[in-house]
């Protein structure tokens, strides 16, 4: 091992040390943040955000994009609210249902973005998002959906231990894409290709495969996203989901994941996913009226994103020097 | 006869206005077809009129998107500038005056976000995103969120008036139309700004300074859009700070449907057409009594449609040249 | 990889530190009502601790909403409670149920909230009304709930009953009608297009061809006015439900030219249509002041805390009409039409 190595501390580190940072202030703010009840809160607000966080990153470590997956949260909502309170469907078939659809849609965005290779995956995912919103409204003609039977509340109502599921859900989830990314060859080889497309499929890597399966994994994602909504709201909106993909991408290019693919973390987005949520939340408690959140959302985005730039560049310089000596 | 055929061949296919432009005639044809009343002068002066706001800030928002960047703060800076123009108007200051100060600040904004994107690093879908958040917070702190009506007479005509037969926002979108095509097509700072879309190393290699070049699409687009602003609050009569919200996707749209991509492609004509795609459908469907939520599904399969053409096109560019080669 | 396992253990560790000293109560729905209602008086408690009042309007941002939410604000001032105010300038109901989660965990002493969507919001007012936070509503209702009353200008459906049967005086008994509401979702809004439905049902010569909804955004609204306009050439009446749809559709009528063709009839702020009267386009809207309903709504849950609760009869803001209360707690302050004559009465 050579001694002079580069130590430079890990870009979550700094994340970290903002979270925690910004979660003081918000504790001076309001003690009331930080009990158990508001924590807990934090996470049911904001779970389907970041379900939807863990398959972005890997769509967009791998240099793609999914903006649909807003639509597809709508879409999902809407279908197992119609099939359920419309249709008297049982709520299993009916949301085995949902997430038949929100597979189909993975696979179309996934197997346009296989057809058109030079193309940029934003504009194919636009293309479904505004196509699926619509889909979504023409279901019921605008008019959300309710009725639903008592036995679906408790998908997001259910306890363990005096912590609701969804926390449990949100974190095994996390955990299992950071185990995905570090511990399987299908994760790792997103970094491959995110970073040198040609590369990778020379390497032996099958690309197509895995860009088809990572699509179709997003929408899957956003369509369970879309039932925990419904069920939580008890109701099916047209519009639900409505800027999810920019919440998402949000908190993963917070967490240091390039928006170009090729280079972040599990980790950074977990990271990046609380910074946002616990940002909002604190201001809330504190009264900061909704106009001023969005101003401070908007300054601590740029920062953050700023300092992570810098934090690489610095990481960067201090590699080229060791390499020199 | 051979050379001949290949030469209006070549005219399809490099001309991607052409193909749109098709498209949008086809399109009222079918219209007209089904439902007459639909080419009736009353209504095509209508539909002209729908489109022009869409229009200026898709005409604007091709320059950022073909040197490969994202604008999703247009919505707000439409707020602004269309908050400024009413506010400035109701103080009591000459129209003339009032419309330049908007315009001014919507290219302020447009440098802002270019500044922050190119001195700050971060990626232009995060940080309009950021900026997004930061204009309409201040814009509701500092307006209050009041209602602004009884715009005087001398400035409403700008957008409800008509000159001719045809209304006034029609002239000035053609005004923007012929600007932005002298601007993209006869200009060393056009072919400049397709270049860094198309291949920003070789862009780069030849001299261009990629970080001016963006900047000043971002501040094209602000400007364009104030100017949208303007209009619209002269064809409304009143302004509410609300507005905008969402109207980022439907410029996009507009843009891609007009056959802009990330990679250089697209031309001020092109948006142009593609606005009036989206207007006509959304008209049509209301003159033929067609659920208005089809308007989504027709607008995002034309997307696709669109980028299904765009590569379609270059494949036959690329061998079409192979063959001449 | 060492760094990532001991930033691992740091997040762990961090997250149990925030989890272990939190004060140790169950769930918030099981959170039970900390000492804070207990011989309070005008705006304190016993304590001398100051009532937090926690508001969540339908949105802000619309003009209907800012005067609904200064009469708010200033209940606040005038009894010298806490006003807490927060909402987005969208009309979301999920984010309705957040600052209401968020309310409650700030422990505020009573809720006021204009519902966005009536089911979605019922399992928040629940978890309110397991925390033990009485529960006032405003304008737009949620009945299955706890709360305690309901502010607002009239009956919702007998509102549209009168407004439907002041259509058919000016537009006659035949044609074609349509209805401009601001949100499927939202209960009073489908209270009132029941009362329109009560009324127009019983003209068999006017029928009913579209309803849109705006979403409550005025840009939207005023483009939904152009296609029903565009879309039905024979259309004689349109209803506006609430107060944004009402002047975008008098803006809509008057820029395609047929003021007086088209009767518009429906709920707006004065100011935002003053201009319309004068050359016909209206002639007759109603409304309630929205700065009273927020201040009385404010108003009767200090106080409820304070042991007061409001009777038919009293006077509950000054230069107010007394109100009245029915038997499933709706207090109704009274509404006003306008026309030609009174509307330059009024500023809001």
């Amino acid at each position: 091992m050579d001694k002079k190595t580069t130590r430079t501390l890990p870009r979550e580190c700094y994340l970290l040390l903002i979270l925690l940072l910004i979660g003081f202030t918000m504790c001076l703010g309001n003690p009331k943040f930080l009990t158990f009840g508001n924590l807990q809160n934090i996470i049911l607000n904001n779970f389907e955000i970041g379900m939807i966080c863990v398959t972005m990153t890997f769509v967009i470590l791998m240099g793609g994009m999914d903006m649909s997956v807003g639509s597809v949260v709508g879409l999902c909502g809407m279908l197992v609210g119609v099939l359920m309170a419309n249709c008297g469907m049982h709520p299993v078939p009916a949301i085995l249902c949902a997430l038949l659809a929100a597979a189909a849609v993975g696979a179309l965005n996934g197997g346009m973005v296989i057809a058109f290779p030079n193309s940029n995956p934003m504009i194919i995912t636009i293309g479904s998002m505004v196509l699926i919103r619509a889909v979504c409204r023409l279901l019921t003609e605008g008019w959300p959906v309710n009725g639903f039977p008592l036995s679906f509340s408790y998908l997001s109502y259910s306890t363990v231990a005096g912590v609701n599921c969804v926390v449990f859900c949100l974190f095994i989830t996390m955990l299992g894409g950071q185990w995905f990314l570090q511990r399987t060859v299908m994760g790792m080889s997103l970094y491959a290709i995110g970073n040198n497309e040609r590369g990778a499929y020379f390497a032996g890597v099958r690309v197509r495969r895995i860009k088809l399966i990572m699509y179709i994994l997003s929408a899957l994602m956003a369509g369970l996203a879309g039932v925990f909504l419904t069920s939580r709201m008890q109701t099916g909106y047209p519009d639900a989901g409505d800027n999810y993909h920019m919440d998402a991408i949000a908190a993963i290019v917070i967490g240091g994941t390039d928006i170009a693919g090729g280079e972040g973390s599990m980790m950074g987005t977990l990271l990046g996913f609380f910074i946002i949520s616990v940002l909002k939340n604190g201001l809330a408690l504190m009264g900061v009226s909704s106009l001023d959140q969005m101003v401070f959302t908007g300054v601590v985005l740029i920062f953050t994103i700023w300092l992570n730039r810098w934090q690489k560049k610095r990481h960067q310089q201090k590699m080229q020097k060791t390499q020199m000596q | 006869m051979k050379r001949r055929l290949s030469r209006y061949r070549l005219l399809l296919i490099q001309r991607e206005e052409i193909s749109i432009a098709i498209t949008l005639v086809v399109v009222l044809l079918v219209f007209g077809v089904m439902e007459p009343s639909f080419l009736d002068s009353v209504n095509l002066v209508r539909l002209l009129r729908q489109a022009c706001i869409t229009a200026i800030m898709a005409i604007g928002i091709v320059f950022v998107i073909s040197a490969n960047g994202m604008d999703v703060s247009v919505g707000a800076i439409l707020a602004v500038c269309a908050t400024l123009s009413a506010q400035l108007l109701l103080s009591g200051l000459p129209a003339p005056t009032a419309i330049l100060v908007s315009l001014a600040a919507g290219a302020f904004m447009g440098l802002l976000n270019g500044l922050i994107v190119t001195k700050l690093g971060i990626k232009e879908l995060i940080a309009t995103l950021a900026t997004s958040y930061i204009i309409r917070g201040l814009l509701l702190r500092i307006s209050g969120a009041k209602w602004l009506t009884n715009l005087p007479r001398s400035f409403t005509v700008i957008g409800q008036g008509s000159f001719l037969g045809i209304p006034i926002p029609v002239y000035i979108l053609l005004a923007v139309t012929a600007g932005a095509y002298l601007l993209s097509n006869y200009t060393a700072l056009g072919k400049q700004i397709k270049a860094v879309g198309g291949n920003r190393e070789a862009a780069i290699l030849s001299g261009v300074n990629v970080d001016r070049i963006k900047i000043l699409t971002f501040v094209i687009c602000g400007f364009c859009t104030g100017v949208a602003g303007v209009v619209y609050a002269a064809r409304m009569g009143s302004v509410q700070s609300n507005t905008g919200i969402g109207m980022e996707f439907e410029v996009i749209s507009a843009t891609l449907i007009g056959g802009a991509s990330f990679n250089g492609d697209g031309s001020p004509v092109g948006a142009l057409l593609g606005a009036l795609l989206l207007s006509a459908i959304k008209n049509g469907l209301v003159i033929m009594g067609i659920s208005p939520f089809m308007e989504g599904v027709v607008t995002g399969l034309l997307i696709l449609v669109a980028l299904a053409v765009n590569v379609a096109r270059s494949r036959m560019e690329n061998a079409m040249e192979v063959q001449d080669g | 990889m060492k760094m990532k396992k001991i930033l691992a253990m740091l997040c762990s560790l961090a997250l149990t530190m925030a989890v272990g000293c939190s004060v140790p109560t169950e769930q918030p729905a099981a959170q039970d009502g900390q000492p804070a209602q207990t011989e309070p008086e005008a705006g304190q408690t016993a304590e001398n601790k100051q009532l937090v009042i926690g508001v969540s309007p339908k949105m802000i941002g619309a003009p209907y909403w800012e005067y609904a939410n200064q009469g708010c604000v200033e209940a606040g001032k005038a009894l010298g409670v806490k006003v807490e105010m927060q909402a987005t300038t969208t009309a979301s109901a999920t984010e309705q149920v957040s600052i209401i989660d968020n309310y409650i965990t700030m422990g505020v002493d009573a809720l006021v909230v204009a519902a966005n969507d009536e089911s979605t919001l019922l399992p928040a007012l629940k978890r309110a009304e397991e925390a033990g936070i009485p529960i006032f509503t405003y304008d737009s209702d949620v009945p299955d709930s706890a709360r305690l009353y309901c502010v607002a200008g009239t009956g919702q459906v007998n509102l549209g009953e009168i407004m439907a049967q002041q259509l058919v005086e000016e537009m006659g008994e035949e044609g074609e009608v349509a209805f401009m509401t601001g949100s499927l979702g939202a209960f009073n809004h489908n209270q009132i297009l029941e009362g329109y439905r009560n009324v127009l049902s019983q003209y068999p010569g006017i029928t009913e061809v579209a309803v849109v909804e705006s979403g409550d955004d005025q840009q939207k609204a005023f483009v939904n006015a152009e296609n029903l306009l565009a879309s039905y050439p024979n259309l004689k009446g349109i209803l506006g439900v609430a107060a944004g749809e009402t002047p975008a559709a008098a803006e809509a009528v008057v820029q395609a030219g047929r003021s007086g063709e088209v009767q518009i009839v429906g709920v707006a702020t004065p100011n935002s249509v003053k201009q319309f009267y004068e050359d016909g386009t209206l002639t007759k809207t109603v409304l309630w002041d929205p700065y009273d309903m927020g201040y009385i709504a404010v108003k009767i849950a200090v106080d409820y805390l304070g042991g007061v609760e409001p009777a038919t009869g009293d006077v509950l803001i000054d230069g107010g009409n007394p109100v009245t209360i029915d038997e499933d707690g709706n207090l109704y302050i009274g509404t006003t039409v306008f026309t030609k004559e009174n509307i330059g009465n009024y500023d809001f």
